[in-house]
């Protein structure tokens, strides 16, 4: 039980008749980065808030690197390791981003001695070392939400419970975001995240849990679902004619279908076979005297995987 | 100046150290302690000051060197009555009774201390804390591994820190004024140490009313406020205008609630006479029986106990916030935190009861006790009643959640988010088990009758309580306002539909039994029918239990099973 950051066992929560979480075994190991999808309604906030003891769960247990985790004064320590951001962020609109970050320190009973580094080190992080002395008000809304998160670390949590962290922001916003996550990950700590938006997922997780209607419904690494759900795609690009690679291709047994792109020279193959078969059919393409200007393996993208699942809800 | 670097250095570093004990003072002194405010404070607190100070100098003869002005009466001159004319000694000054004037100050500069402190206190607390709850940062301060004792410690430190600056500033001429009417510095400590107990008492009853979800954010902070000033007023009131306040009746308990009552032993101190001055009598405060023992004879006792009472309801207040603030979904009380708050009452509850022999008397506060049960006991049942959703979790889940969950009876007395019915009952039992003893023992037995009134009182909480219960399951938005209007129902229809019908309690004692007071109907009922009211009321209670029950059971069913069951009756 002590090798998961997180286990959660046989974790319920209803609210009115409706079961918002139901029956989850969640296990993520240490220092994963482990993305959260499903549809609006799906449970993840509810699942979260559970993990960072804001909610009290109808059934089940939860443990966080192994100790029982309870919503009461028992815990300080378990406390210390957790950080959670909601999906909204209050702030104390009346203090400085210094002073809002200084008062949780002391709240997380910082040393004073590390207190002050540990402060410049999380706004420097965050990006915001220049709006030290900015009432909270003034921020935009990306900068709120740095704001947050510099609050969410500075104890230096070993896990971390975000949720829709980028919901709202611009890409230039997001980007920063993503590289503060990253910078987390290299630093060790274990990150829960959940997002709408797939593409920043699979740039960060390296596993993903999938939930729908309260249930877990599929949880691996994401290297895992790519091989197990993701098919292989080849682009191939030609200055001949198309009649003569698609006839190349027909006799090529790992070519399942294809289909044309925009680009009326370019063509997507969905292909069945592994590396080896991929450098055999480029190499039989070229002594077929194919013009080829392009030839590119890629991946089905965890979006397509999401909805190739059939989790086709509205989000 | 290196030197006065260093000291600056030290008393800062002292004060960080201090403010690192407690995050939330920190936070609170930072976000308020800011130079405007304070200056504005201190200049509120030296004109309050200026202001009293001027009022009780008015009343100083003028100087009439030509004697213009033929006599001045006023309050400080030398003589009997409240306003005696000035009288000129041998040298042609004025006599003055200085100790007097000295004493006004000192009162009046106490009573703005303690109707500020707990009206203006309550309010900011309660003000600041729903703010905080309805932004949603207290969320946060409850991840932090702080406990609870903390942040309330905190807050109740910190929050009102503008108007404590203001007090502090008021400090040293009320204690001036106290040695200038020659009380002795040791009881104008203890009267301040009742203020802060008062205090305390207040603010933590203040957090708690901040921390209960009724709905009310924004007029939370006024009702409460208002309610505290009213109660103040209205025992201060009466402290002032009737020297012969105690009356060894139950009702006698409040005024412990009041910090002005410690006054009585001050103004005793400075042997000035009470027809100047027009407040409660040590006398009579020394006639206040506590199980027919005189404890308030002397100042440190009195003092003391008044001590006591605070303290013992303050501590009731914080176990009670401690449970709330880390779980604001549960309900107020645990049922082993109601057992013993009950038990708290009802002996000191009983103590000021039993304060006459006098039958008359002892009777008349046997119902006041009565009557103050029945509020307890409408307390319990919001106290400790689970909503829907709590219960519904509780019937499907608790063999699975909770360690006793296969124990139905450990469940219903101690188990969280049980219903409520089994302990409030047990709530009443203490209640009643505690005190018919005492019937039995003070009363005439044609008085004992009493004890039906504690019994059906009891048994008409227990329906009002499986009432409540049962309508906090329904489906319904707004329950537990459904609930409440349920109970005042069930109160006050009945009495005013007998009394509407021209049913007198001396001629149609059954039917007044099912009210909520019964003891007007016990005097005149006989036996048989006292067992038949409670025959009548046990078995409504258990009509609604069956009722509940019911709907616990059809609740507590898996999915499977009600699809199960769902499949059996369409295919029968």
């Amino acid at each position: 039980m002590n090798d998961w950051a997180i286990a959660t066992y046989g974790l319920t929560k209803r609210f009115e008749g409706h079961i918002a979480v139901n029956e989850i075994d969640l296990k993520i190991k240490s220092g994963e980065v482990y993305g959260l999808i499903g549809p609006n309604g799906a449970g993840k906030t509810t699942l979260i808030r559970m993990l960072a003891a804001a909610e009290e769960p109808t059934k089940g247990e939860i443990y966080i690197n192994g100790d029982r985790l309870l919503r009461d004064d028992s815990n300080p320590l378990q406390k210390k390791r957790l950080g959670y951001l909601p999906d909204d962020f209050p702030l104390y609109d009346d203090l400085t981003v210094w002073d809002y970050l200084e008062y949780f320190a002391r709240l997380y009973n910082l040393n004073p001695s590390v207190r002050r580094r540990r402060l410049q080190e999380v706004l420097e992080l965050v990006q915001l070392e220049n709006k030290r002395k900015s009432i909270i008000s003034t921020l935009s809304r990306g900068m709120k939400q740095r704001l947050s998160l510099a609050r969410t670390i500075i104890h230096e949590p070993i896990l971390l419970l975000l949720d829709e962290p980028v919901s709202g922001l611009d890409p230039l916003a997001r980007q920063q975001f993503r590289q503060i996550i990253k910078i987390l990950q290299e630093a060790g700590m274990t990150i829960l995240i959940s997002s709408h938006v797939l593409s920043d997922l699979a740039e960060l997780c390296t596993s993903v849990g999938i939930m729908e209607l309260g249930f877990l419904v599929e949880s691996a690494s994401l290297s895992e679902l790519y091989q197990r759900l993701s098919r292989q795609q080849i682009i191939l690009g030609t200055l001949g004619k198309m009649e003569i690679l698609q006839q190349a291709l027909r006799q090529n047994a790992f070519v399942e279908t294809w289909e044309m792109m925009p680009e009326r020279d370019r063509l997507k193959v969905n292909f069945t076979g592994e590396k080896q078969d991929c450098a055999d059919l480029l190499r039989s393409l070229i002594l077929a005297d194919i013009p080829l200007t392009e030839f590119h393996c890629i991946q089905e993208d965890l979006e397509t995987i999401f909805l190739k699942l059939g989790h086709q809800q509205a989000s | 100046m290196k030197q006065n670097i260093q000291v600056f250095q030290r008393s800062s570093s002292l004060w960080e150290k201090f403010l690192d004990l407690n995050p939330q003072l920190f936070r609170e002194i930072q976000g308020r302690l800011k130079t405007r405010n304070v200056v504005i404070s201190a200049a509120i607190s030296v004109i309050t000051q200026f202001m009293i100070t001027i009022c009780c100098l008015g009343e100083l003869p003028q100087s009439d060197p030509k004697q213009l002005l033929g006599i001045q009466y006023g309050r400080y001159a030398m003589g009997s009555g409240y306003n005696p004319a000035y009288t000129k000694d041998m040298l042609g000054e004025w006599v003055i009774n200085w100790q007097l004037l000295w004493l006004d100050l000192f009162m009046a500069l106490s009573m703005v201390s303690i109707f500020t402190l707990l009206i203006v206190g309550t309010y900011m607390l309660i003000a600041d804390t729903v703010k905080e709850e309805s932004r949603g940062t207290l969320n946060f301060i409850r991840l932090t591994p702080q406990s609870a004792d903390s942040i309330f410690l905190g807050k109740i430190l910190g929050v009102p820190i503008l108007l404590y600056v203001a007090i502090l500033l008021l400090l040293p001429l009320h204690t001036i004024s106290g040695l200038g009417a020659h009380i002795p510095l040791t009881l104008i400590m203890g009267f301040d140490g009742v203020i802060v107990a008062s205090c305390a008492f207040c603010y933590s009853l203040a957090l708690l009313w901040s921390l209960m979800n009724l709905g009310l954010s924004g007029f939370k902070p006024w009702l409460a406020s208002g309610l505290v000033g009213s109660v103040l007023l209205l025992l201060t009131v009466t402290v002032f205008n009737n020297s012969n306040l105690i009356s060894n009746g139950t009702w006698d308990w409040l005024f412990l609630f009041n910090p002005t009552l410690v006054l009585a032993y001050l103004i005793d101190a400075t042997y000035l006479s009470l027809d100047k001055i027009d407040f409660l009598s040590v006398e009579n405060l020394k006639e206040l029986l506590f199980y027919g023992q005189a404890l308030w004879t002397k100042a440190s006792f009195g003092i003391g106990f008044i001590l006591f009472n605070f303290s013992v309801w303050t501590y009731w207040c914080w176990s009670v916030l401690r449970r709330r603030f880390h779980n604001p979904d549960r309900t107020l009380f645990s049922k082993t935190q109601s057992y013993w708050i009950t038990a708290w009452f009802v002996v000191i509850g009983l103590g000021f009861t039993l304060q006459n022999n006098k039958s008359y008397s002892a009777t008349d506060n046997f119902i006041f006790l009565q009557m103050c049960l029945c509020m307890l006991g409408l307390a319990l049942i919001a106290a400790l009643s689970p909503h829907r959703q709590t219960l519904y979790d509780w019937a499907r889940y608790r063999h699975q959640t909770h360690e006793n969950g296969n124990i139905l009876w450990k469940e219903l007395v101690f188990g969280e988010n049980s219903p409520s019915v089994i302990a409030v009952a047990i709530n009443m039992a203490i209640a009643v088990i505690y005190i018919a003893p005492s019937i039995f023992l003070i009363l005439e037995p044609k008085d004992r009758y009493i004890l039906w009134g504690f019994v059906l009182s009891g048994f008409s909480i227990l329906l009002y309580a499986l009432v409540a219960q049962l309508v906090l399951t329904l489906k319904t938005r707004k329950r537990a306002i459904w609930s409440a209007i349920s109970v005042i129902n069930l109160i006050i229809i009945p009495p005013l539909c007998l009394g509407f019908a021209d049913v007198i309690p001396k001629k149609e004692p059954l039917l007044w039994l099912f009210s909520f007071l019964p003891t007007v109907a016990t005097e005149y009922a006989t036996l048989s029918t006292v067992m038949l009211a409670i025959l009548g009321q046990v078995v409504a209670a258990s009509l609604i239990g069956l009722q509940m029950t019911r709907k616990l059971k059809q609740a507590g069913r898996s999915e499977t099973k009600m699809l199960f069951d769902r499949n059996q009756a369409i295919s029968s």
